[in-house]
């Protein structure tokens, strides 16, 4: 299959997609995928309808967690401007920060950066910051190759020891006035005792029109190192959203709570991504300000919302499956969304968890009122003696990103139909979704055109997000191993799961072996539909290296970067820790448990380095491997098959691509489902 | 004897007689030998069901088909009748999908079923990711069975298994048809008992045979079953299409004909 070529990047987005595709790279093609909407005469996917068992509820697996369980942190003072015309040849740009004192690292991102000359201020102090290599006493500078995301530019990284107080940064280049450069500041000496600046959404459900806040404070330890992190205040010294279409806003309101936290308000009148940007000033324990900012990937959304009511009733007299349909509001008939309940039994003010219903469903009427159609098997569960059945944690979420639309914490249930006794129920497994009854379908993009049929059985090798090529190689694979490609992408889990199951339709069945995203791609793909997954043989149904599972950090700065410096991959709400954490609560056990998940790290070699990627370290709590913590690359659930020293993200980073280990790619290999 | 005057008893006599006749229906059972199914190809087996003393009708059948395979969605099997007449059993289950199971159909392992116009499941859209066998117990076919009925029973039948995609293989591990017979005298393809309950014949000697199947030898209409009807029977001896020769309506004239005819030799019963 050819691909239509994309036109080359420019020289600058391809320096700084460094980082802003640090889930893989740039880009040189593209296969257009439309964005999966819901009418009729759209191809379908059947879906499937999800029941996990009450163990699930009760384990919190598929309970959405508050917004403080999933911060962002940030170690690091992030400048964008752009240079200004100096002379006919050259740019100037300048930066001024206060430094707190110790070690400083700065990184400058943008086109050539590798070369810009600069000099830095710091009191009577003038330090030339020599571009080139031209290295300079007092600062340790070292070349971060951006090859491993697909780039031949490299940017740099300078060291330096300075005292506490006023700093200032230029940078000199032969550059068009108005090109954008970018300085990333990491001021604390030692960053797992550095100050952060911690931000977290106040509420999940975060809708157009009625606004969003960012609770922002400071902390003195990451919250996943050993000791627990001490909040520390925050002077909140700016507050702005960017819009995907580039319009900016400010926070509307900046409120300081008692605690020492901050509540950053934003209006949100439009829907889609927002990357929020907070500049602060954080005390460290000796009372010392640091500067910081972060970037923090928001989803406004706007869609349907739950009304309240739902219906139980059984399909027909002849069917074991039972519909529950619940009732919304703002919602267009034929969208497609995602939909989940707790199944409770209450009697009086006992009550008892039975389980759980979930699934991508359709927006329904039929000439009533708009309803979301969710379901069980009777042999599922049973009432006891004057119980009823209650939905608890009623939720809706986008498809599309998963971004919570709307949480009801209980719904009571009209029933039209009697439950089976408890002692009558004849428990059946927890995700055997046979039987038409308990199959719908959905809208899914018009791509199968490009998948000629083969049929046989495949071990297919995913990438991941935004990928430039396909990581895998394929020598180290049986014949039956089969390269997905849809290069240059950024998709949703949704988006990026159907394109695969679409694709890798050739086949009859197939296994998944998922680099990056390609793993949380095949997870939501088991999960959620049928597909060619379903029929696959004995042995692992999927394998991930690499991917973020939970979110990476990463992904808010990504989008900023994309933003300011114009990279065409872009805001990914997917792999941020919320969109993940939103993912994740409607993943059931059952699914993750036919997931394998590997990750690696850097070889910590002392007093050499200790980071896949300098450029990414600044975003990354050890261990890592460039783009994924290894705490984000495993979950509940799954099948942890550990962390391997020596392996980074991607190539060029310090040690070589994941993808490339020899030995687990047999392993893999051999242990594949096909 | 007038209806009017059948008693409660003469009727209970007629249904007694009704099902003590020697011609009352019948189930055999039919196997077609055990077979590898060629990839990507297609198998015939036949199995010779002979004929009965008696003209009989088909007023049931069924199939059983057992079958490894590890895609069922590749198979699809047709029973044929030996007049021709064919029955699609199950043509490659789950295809066409709208999403399940898939565009490939079933994928499930195995066929251990019967396939009966009466089930409720239907053959070609069951299919499950944990059942194996994944066609099991009664399933209805694609095509009616039903579509046999009223047909001649004896004859060469046929079961065509295909495999449309080459990869996965199977083996047919057992196959039968199992047919239902009632007799037939009149060759009207309807049971005489029924046709006797429903008034189509009258059977006034109430020996559970239609009163014309006296002549059905008879084949000049004189009465009686003479050498002049075995002329026109060894006249039409062969394939023939309808012909009054072909007593027991399987499209030929043959030694089975031939043997209803020298055993109504003479007179013509209820005539």
């Amino acid at each position: 299959m050819r691909l239509p070529l994309r036109p080359r990047l420019s020289a600058l987005a391809r320096c700084c997609a460094a980082l802003l595709a640090a889930l893989c790279g740039a880009s040189s093609s593209a296969v257009t995928a439309a964005a999966p909407g819901g009418h009729a005469d759209a191809p379908q996917m059947s879906v499937k309808r999800l029941f996990a068992p009450a163990s699930d509820v009760e384990s919190g697996v598929l309970r959405l967690p508050p917004p403080e369980a999933t911060p962002t942190r940030s170690h690091a003072l992030v400048f964008v401007d752009a240079f200004a015309p100096q002379s006919a040849r050259t740019g100037v740009v300048r930066f001024r920060f206060q430094h707190g004192g110790g070690a400083l690292r700065l990184m400058p991102l943008g086109r050539d950066a590798s070369v810009w000359r600069g000099r830095l201020f710091a009191g009577e102090s003038e330090i030339p910051l020599a571009g080139g290599d031209a290295l300079v006493a007092r600062v340790t500078e070292q070349f971060a190759s951006q090859s491993a995301f697909g780039l031949d530019e490299s940017t740099r990284v300078l060291e330096l020891e300075l005292p506490a107080g006023e700093c200032e940064v230029e940078f000199f280049a032969e550059v068009p006035p108005g090109t954008a450069a970018v300085l990333v500041v990491d001021a604390g000496a030692d960053r797992n005792d550095g100050p952060a600046l911690v931000a977290q959404l106040a509420s999940r459900v975060n809708r157009a029109g009625a606004g969003f806040e960012l609770v922002v404070r400071g902390e003195s330890r990451p919250a996943r190192g050993v000791v627990p992190a001490t909040t520390r205040g925050v002077d909140v010294t700016g507050a702005t959203v960017t819009w995907s279409d580039g319009v900016v806003e400010h926070a509307r309101s900046v409120r300081p709570m008692r605690d020492g936290a901050v509540r950053v308000g934003f209006a949100s009148a439009r829907r889609g991504n927002a990357v929020v940007r907070v500049d602060g000033l954080v005390r460290d324990s000796r009372g010392s300000q640091h500067q910081r900012s972060l970037f923090y990937l928001a989803r406004i959304s706007d869609g349907a919302r739950i009304a309240g009511g739902a219906v139980v009733h059984a399909v027909n007299a002849a069917s074991d499956w039972i519909d529950c349909d619940f009732a919304v509001s703002h919602a267009d008939p034929g969208d497609a969304l995602f939909a989940c309940a707790e199944l409770w039994a209450v009697a009086g003010a006992d009550f008892r968890v039975l389980g759980w219903i979930g699934g991508i469903a359709t927006i329904e009427s039929h000439g009533r009122a708009p309803f979301v159609r969710l379901g069980f098997d009777r042999g599922q569960l049973g009432l006891g003696e004057g119980e009823r059945l209650v939905f608890r944690n009623v939720r809706l979420h986008e498809r599309d990103g998963f971004a919570p639309l709307d949480v009801r914490e209980e719904v009571v249930p009209e029933m039209r139909v009697a439950l089976p006794n408890r002692r009558e129920a004849e428990p059946r497994g927890p995700l055997d979704w046979a039987g038409p009854a308990g199959i719908a379908s959905v809208a899914v993009p018009e791509i199968s055109s490009l998948v000629p049929p083969v049929g046989g059985h495949a071990l297919v090798l995913s990438h991941g997000y935004c990928a430039s090529s396909n990581p895998w190689p394929l020598a180290q694979f049986s014949s039956d191993a089969w390269p997905y490609a849809n290069l240059g992408q950024n998709l949703s889990n949704d988006v990026f799961a159907v394109d695969l199951a679409t694709r890798a339709a050739q086949f009859k069945s197939y296994g998944i072996i998922g680099h990056s995203q390609g793993g949380n791609a095949a997870l939501h793909l088991h999960t959620f539909y049928w597909s060619g997954l379903d029929w696959a043989g004995s042995g692992r149904l999927m394998q991930c290296v690499g991917s973020p599972l939970e979110g990476t950090p990463l992904a808010g700065n990504l989008a900023a970067f994309g933003q300011a410096l114009g990279i065409q991959c872009g805001a990914n709400f997917d792999i941020t820790p919320d969109g993940a954490a939103a993912w994740l609560a409607g993943i059931p056990t059952a699914s993750r448990a036919k997931l394998f998940t590997h990750t690696t790290t850097f070889t910590n070699v002392p007093f050499v380095y200790d980071y896949c990627s300098i450029a990414t370290d600044f975003f990354l709590s050890d261990p890592e491997d460039g783009v994924v913590e290894h705490s984000s690359g495993h979950i509940v659930g799954a099948q942890d098959m550990g962390l391997r020293t020596g392996w980074c993200h991607v190539g060029g980073m310090r040690d070589p691509a994941q993808t490339g280990d020899a030995n687990r790619n047999a392993t893999m290999n051999a242990q594949g489902a096909r | 004897m007038t209806m009017p005057q059948m008693s409660k008893i003469g009727l209970s006599f007629a249904c007694a007689a009704m099902l003590a006749a020697p011609t009352v229906a019948q189930t055999d059972q039919w196997c077609f030998p055990a077979s590898s199914i060629t990839d990507n190809g297609s198998i015939t087996r036949t199995v010779i069901v002979p004929p009965t003393a008696d003209v009989r009708t088909i007023v049931g059948v069924r199939v059983r088909v057992a079958a490894t395979h590890p895609w069922v969605g590749d198979l699809s099997f047709t029973l044929r009748h030996p007049s021709g007449v064919e029955v699609v059993l199950v043509d490659r289950p789950g295809i066409p999908s709208v999403g399940f199971p898939g565009p490939w159909g079933c994928g499930g392992d195995n066929i251990d079923c019967w396939f009966a116009d009466a089930a409720t499941g239907v053959a070609e859209t069951t299919c499950s990711v944990t059942a194996v066998p994944v066609l099991a117990g009664s399933l209805r076919p694609t095509g009616a069975l039903a579509s046999l009925k009223g047909r001649a029973p004896q004859g060469t039948w046929t079961l065509i298994a295909a495999d449309a995609v080459a990869g996965d293989v199977g083996q047919l591990t057992a196959a039968c048809v199992e047919i239902t017979t009632a007799p037939d005298c009149n060759l009207n393809g309807v049971d005489d008992a029924v046709d006797i309950a429903a008034g189509t014949s009258a059977d006034v000697d109430l020996d559970g045979v239609p009163d014309e199947c006296g002549c059905v030898a008879d084949l000049d209409g004189d009465g009686a079953v003479t050498s002049s009807d075995l002329g026109v029977l060894l006249s039409a001896w062969g394939t023939c299409g309808g012909c009054a020769a072909d007593l027991t309506g399987d499209g030929q004239v043959l030694s089975d004909d031939l043997g209803i005819l020298l055993s109504a030799w003479g007179g013509c019963g209820n005539s």
